[in-house]
């Protein structure tokens, strides 16, 4: 590769950073806002008008605590955990598509990719690194040597063992239909119609299971505030704990980016607005359904978590891919 | 060339059906409603066996050349297939009250021969190593049944553990192999060694080829992988027993006659004196820590370690003679074996000390004389299958001028004459101490002692038919 | 030569890892070693341009098995291990044994001339290693294919038959 590619692809990657880093903190910011609006109250109001400075405060308020490090705690994997954490999450972005070839309004002579890379196996790409997300919770979790962090750690990785299954069937609808595992292709392919018309229940199991890959409510178990005290980490401050704080939000965005992409026709849209624009739409009425979702439903039993993921989202997953490929195989 | 057949993987089917259906009924039935599943399990094989017999004759190459169908693998089907019915005969009486999973253990068995089928019709390495590995898990699982006996348990995880080592060598032999010769299947070994090779052999293959004798050798038993035998085989329930020592050692030599005889045959001389080595050792360990042996399942383990070095006899020859004689010999040893566990398994157990045998022989003269003429097998008396399986061995050996390996075979035989027929000697001339009741319902096994018993005479007394049906089958040798 | 490096890089890093899972006392540490082992493994199978089975050895042995490695370690909270005594002297044979058939399979390896070139499974020009993998599994591997997935299944009744409690 040469020193100028080399080069360009650095951009790519300091722009992304910096746009998901924006994203993250204001996403906080939109959360506090949303959930206090559907509780009827008004949320952050004094840093700068209507709370819009909030998450720079919040930043600043986490950068100077102090880095509490307990005595029992297994010194390695408590500094490993929250970089084991956001690596992955923040690795997804490099397979993410933000729009389509684009000369970004005249401003370069030949049009780019709005990506960082392409792989050709995007979409395994992506499961490989929420599977590696894992750890970062679990590892983290046992390394406090507390048991409330334990506890969460644990449901963790049953929760991601349970769901991960889901979660990875109900995107090979998609793949079925589209004949491919790259992204910019799943995008083309839904130019005459979007996906989740085709797969309205593999798009439901997906927004299911990405939810509880998520560890949101209904399905935050490993950091219930109420039982677990915040569950796997307990015992984390400061950046540490931003960092995780951080890669939740994160890997929330990579999921609704996927959605998108998956289901609802990535940048695709009439052409009153850039492609740009339609995807950040699409892109943040997924993250609102999410964050509705938490202001709506009340947390699940740990039974009824399991119960629900392998005795109903699985099979039902698998007659989707069943009935997907009998149908492409009738139709073709 | 697709050429998917599915007419002659059928006898598979079959049993593959019948296992899941065994595992439906046995999770949607209770458990004093399953005594005839027994029954379904012999349906199943006895169905796969008719096919077979339609089948036979035929020599058809199918899925990409992934298996080839000959008679050396009809009729190794027909010896699965055959064990199969007989351990299901001699099981219901014996597990009924001690597992509760009867669906799951019929269905396990019926997994196990299917894969013992693949195994004797694979084409393919990898094919091979998935037959082997689905009858090798199954008995893994079977070995562990009891799951209250505290050696049942330990026999199960130590056989998993061990045969799981052997399988990782096995594979690294495959991965070497296939990095010699570029390829995997037996078809196309010839073509490869001649084109790729230009007729050399490197190390590479060598190593390959003598990894993967390893793996095979650890499922003979043939020392040094024989350590596991003695515990595996006196640990686990006496039906698993009687099922690993007639049908594994069965599926491991007709794995050695395929892989190394019809497979890799560039490379089947450079091992001749490796097994003659290991046939000699296996068979003189066997029978010399048979000798001390208190318990007949664990005598019984020895004498089958002592048995694989007979049958490497017939490999080392590597004649027409020899290679139809193991198949003979296989047959034989699977009746005698499956009769003497049943037996032990018709005793429920509480006869497997030879002190507990004592004086059963005049009590019960049916079973005593049963335990007669299959230990008169085991030793090689005529006019037993045993005998004749030995006979024909060490002729094909002699054929080949292997002169001093027979002596030593001869010897052998000699010596575990004295351990075999110990067991008699304490059945018949010692005192009768009430220690042993053969099981109430007892008519299944009964109908299997007669067959086998039959079987061995049968194979004793008119050998020739069969013995001339086998050398007509065994067609990989000129 | 970049890739080459790089090769001796991931499975320099890999034997050093695997070497820590079965060295290290406390079995998490053996468990994160052995996820890093897998890793290794999966960066050497992307610079032999296998990626499909890179992110498949991933997803499965680290996002999968190796998750449900640590949630029984974590969940057992075995003990650190007590450090055994390595050195038995009957042991000095089977470690010498080993040391020798180790030595002369790295010789014949690194020796060997691998006929990759010449096998007969290709990746097609043009088409990726997913769509190859999918035509052969479809195609020259379905018995086997088949087959694995009762050996698959087996396994599964393994689990359930042995690890269900029965009341006695």
């Amino acid at each position: 590769m040469s020193f100028a590619g080399l080069v360009f692809i650095l951009i790519k990657i300091v722009v992304v950073f910096a746009l998901l880093m924006l994203t993250v903190a204001y996403l906080t910011l939109l959360e506090r806002k949303v959930l206090a609006h559907m509780q009827v109250r008004v949320g952050p109001m004094f840093a700068g008008p209507h709370g819009i400075l909030q998450p720079i405060a919040d930043g600043i308020k986490l950068f100077f605590k102090e880095d509490i490090v307990t005595k029992q705690a297994d010194k390695f994997f408590y500094f490993l955990s929250p970089a084991l954490s956001i690596v992955p999450v923040l690795l997804i972005f490099a397979v993410i598509p933000f729009g389509d070839k684009s000369d970004i309004f005249g401003l370069l002579k030949e049009p780019i990719d709005l990506r960082i890379t392409g792989l050709r196996i995007d979409i395994l790409f992506i499961f490989a690194m929420s599977g590696l997300a894992t750890y970062g919770v679990v590892f983290g979790g046992w390394s406090q040597n507390n048991k409330y962090a334990l506890i969460g750690g644990l449901r963790e990785a049953a929760q991601l063992i349970s769901y991960e299954v889901a979660f990875t069937l109900s995107v090979f609808g998609v793949v079925l239909i589209a004949g491919s595992l790259q992204l910019d292709k799943i995008v083309a392919m839904q130019k005459d119609m979007w996906f989740i018309v085709y797969q309205p229940v593999g798009f439901l199991i997906f927004l299911t299971a990405a939810v509880a890959e998520l560890k949101r409510t209904p399905f935050d178990l490993p950091e219930a505030e109420s039982e677990l005290v915040a569950g796997f980490h307990a015992d984390y401050s400061s950046m540490k704990f931003a960092m995780f704080f951080m890669a939740e939000y994160a890997s929330i965005v990579a999921c609704s980016c996927l959605g998108t992409i998956l289901f609802l026709g990535g940048w695709l849209g009439p052409s009153f607005l850039p492609p740009f624009v339609w995807y950040m739409i699409k892109v943040f009425i997924l993250i609102f359904v999410i964050i509705w979702l938490r202001g709506t439903y009340p947390r699940l039993r740990y039974d009824q978590l399991m119960k629900f993921g392998w005795k109903f989202l699985i099979p039902l997953s698998f007659v989707n891919i069943f009935v997907t490929a009998i149908v492409i195989l009738l139709v073709r | 060339m697709a050429n998917i057949d599915l007419l002659t993987i059928t006898p598979d089917i079959i049993l593959i059906v019948f296992a899941f259906a065994l595992l439906l009924a046995g999770a949607f039935s209770k458990v004093e409603r399953q005594a005839n599943f027994n029954m379904l399990a012999m349906l199943g094989f006895g169905l796969a066996f008719l096919v077979n017999l339609f089948l036979f004759g035929a020599k058809k190459y199918g899925y990409y050349n992934m298996f080839f169908f000959d008679e050396v693998a009809g009729l190794f089907r027909f010896v699965f297939y055959g064990i199969g019915i007989l351990v299901a005969l001699i099981s219901e009486p014996y597990i009924c009250g001690k597992i509760k999973h009867k669906g799951e253990y019929y269905a396990l068995i019926l997994i196990s021969v299917a894969g013992m089928s693949f195994l004797a019709t694979a084409y393919d390495l990898i094919m091979l190593v998935l037959g082997l590995e689905a009858m090798s898990l199954s008995i893994y699982i079977l070995a562990g049944m009891f799951k209250h006996d505290e050696k049942s348990v330990e026999a199960s995880m130590k056989y998993f553990l061990l045969g799981a080592f052997s399988t990782a060598i096995l594979m690294l032999g495959i991965a070497f192999v296939y990095g010699a010769l570029g390829t995997t299947n037996f078809g196309e070994v010839v073509t490869a060694y001649q084109k790729n090779l230009g007729g050399h052999k490197p190390e590479l293959l060598i190593a390959g080829v003598v990894l993967v004798l390893a793996g095979v050798l650890f499922k003979i038993a043939a020392v040094p992988f024989h350590m596991w035998t003695p515990d595996v085989y006196e640990g686990a329930p006496s039906s698993v027993t009687a099922f690993m020592i007639s049908g594994v050692k069965a599926a491991s030599f007709v794995m050695l006659i395929r892989v190394f005889v019809l497979g890799l045959k560039v490379v089947v001389f450079d091992l001749v004196t490796t097994v003659m080595v290991i046939s000699a050792v296996t068979m003189t360990l066997g029978n010399v820590c048979a000798l001390v042996q208190k318990n007949v399942k664990r005598m019984l383990a020895y004498s089958s370690i002592a048995h694989a070095g007979y049958i490497l006899v017939g490999f080392v020859a590597l004649n027409k003679t020899s290679l139809a004689a193991i198949v003979f010999y296989l047959i034989a040893y699977a009746l005698m074996n499956i009769g003497a566990f049943a037996v032990l398994v018709l005793f429920d157990d509480r006869g497997n000390y030879l002190e507990s045998l004592s004086g059963s022989g005049f009590k019960y003269p049916f079973l005593g004389l049963m335990m007669t003429i299959f230990m008169f097998s085991m030793v090689g008396l005529p006019p037993t299958g045993g005998f004749m399986g030995k006979f024909y061995i060490f002729k094909g050996a002699l054929e080949a001028g292997y002169v001093w390996l027979v002596i030593i075979a001869v010897l052998n035989s000699a010596v575990s004459a004295y351990f075999y027929l110990r067991v008699l000697v304490y059945m018949f001339f010692e005192d009768f101490k009430g220690a042993v009741a053969p099981s109430v319902n007892s008519t299944p096994t009964t109908v299997a002692l007669v067959l086998t018993s039959i079987g061995v005479l049968y194979l004793g007394i008119f050998p020739q038919a069969f013995f001339e049906l086998t050398q007509r089958c065994m067609t990989y040798l000129p | 030569m970049m890739p080459v490096y790089l090769a001796y890089l991931f499975s320099g890093l890999a034997v050093i890892l695997a070497l820590s899972t079965i060295l290290q006392k406390n079995p998490v540490y053996s468990a994160a070693s052995l996820i890093g082992v897998m890793i290794m493994l999966a960066c050497d199978y992307v610079l032999l341009g296998a990626d499909f089975i890179a992110a498949i050895q991933i997803i499965v042995y680290v996002g999968a098995i190796m998750v449900l490695f640590v949630f029984v370690i974590m969940l057992l909270n075995i003990e650190q291990a007590k450090r055994e005594k390595l050195f038995i002297p009957r042991r000095v044979v089977g470690v010498l044994l080993g040391l020798a058939i180790f030595l002369k399979l790295s010789i014949v390896g690194y020796t060997a001339k691998v006929m990759l070139s010449k096998g007969y499974l290709k990746i097609p020009k043009g088409a990726d290693s997913t769509t190859a993998i999918g035509k052969y599994l479809f195609s020259n591997y379905l018995l086997p294919f088949e087959v694995a997935s009762i050996v698959l299944l087996v396994g599964l009744i393994g689990a359930v038959v042995l690890g269900r409690r029965e009341a006695k």
